[in-house]
């Protein structure tokens, strides 16, 4: 199916169920994958995933269109994760194991250098506080841009810049004091 | 602008946030502040670092758990 924008907004806004597969199969992977990097595991990862459609898509009449439908669905994302970890005070990040072992990353496709970068780089990630960690995630590895984070954590742009400069100088220490050179 | 000006300003200038003065100002600085240029060099390496991490896919079971709330969703609305 190829929908142009508005029909794919308005069939959002309507709970057209066509838009709605359409809609996870567009952006399910993304917003996966910035689930995934927060709470550092499949299957609690799985289970926000599940419950952020769900609520996208009661509530998808609440969609105004200012933002894109996964700006709306990554803020919703969002703030699932944080009511699951303030609930299992589950602050632990990605691990290379549950990296290597998970099942949508073939472990051939890591070599053991990268995986050395990679565990450095994980280990730095679980050390940093959330709310460094998903300004991280959003902008540097989901690559969104500053207006989409904003709005995604309902903060200025502004306070985004500030807060990413903080989240990265705080990273870049700790990722220096794990391995000299890497960076 | 002092050292600790310019270091405040580099995540911002590698995100291309400032106008065209302030860039020049920061790549002039640069040219000659060796403690900036290694700051510089750092957030840049690790902006790349962050932008290399590998892309997840969600799983199949998961789609069709999402798929079969869907059809709850529009058999509720009905």
């Amino acid at each position: 199916m190829h929908l142009t924008s508005k029909e794919f907004i308005e069939g959002f806004k309507n709970k057209n169920k066509d838009t709605f597969s359409e809609i996870v199969n567009s952006f399910g992977d993304a917003v996966y994958a910035s689930v995934f990097r927060i709470v550092g595991n499949k299957d609690d990862a799985e289970d926000i995933v599940q419950n952020t459609f769900l609520k996208a898509f009661t509530k998808s009449e609440t969609f105004r269109g200012e933002s894109s439908i996964l700006t709306f669905l990554t803020s919703i994302a969002i703030n699932e994760t944080n009511m699951f970890l303030r609930k299992r005070k589950h602050l632990l990040y990605v691990d290379i194991d549950t990296i290597s072992n998970h099942p949508h990353i073939p472990a051939s496709d890591i070599s053991t250098e990268k995986k050395d970068i990679k565990r450095i780089f994980d280990e730095a990630m679980d050390k940093l506080p959330f709310q460094y960690r998903e300004i991280i995630v959003l902008r540097d590895m989901d690559g969104m841009n500053t207006k989409e984070v904003s709005e995604i954590l309902g903060i200025s742009q502004s306070a985004v810049k500030t807060k990413l400069h903080r989240a990265r100088t705080l990273l870049k220490t700790l990722l220096k004091d794990k391995k000299d050179g890497l960076l | 602008m002092d050292c600790s000006k310019i270091k405040k300003k580099i995540c911002g200038y590698i995100d291309k946030d400032w106008d065209e003065k302030c860039c020049l100002e920061i790549e002039e600085h640069l040219k000659t502040c060796i403690s900036c240029q290694e700051e510089y060099n750092e957030i840049k390496k690790l902006v790349e670092l962050c932008k290399a991490q590998k892309n997840m896919k969600m799983s199949d079971e998961l789609r069709k758990k999402i798929f079969e709330d869907i059809k709850n969703i529009n058999c509720n609305k009905e």
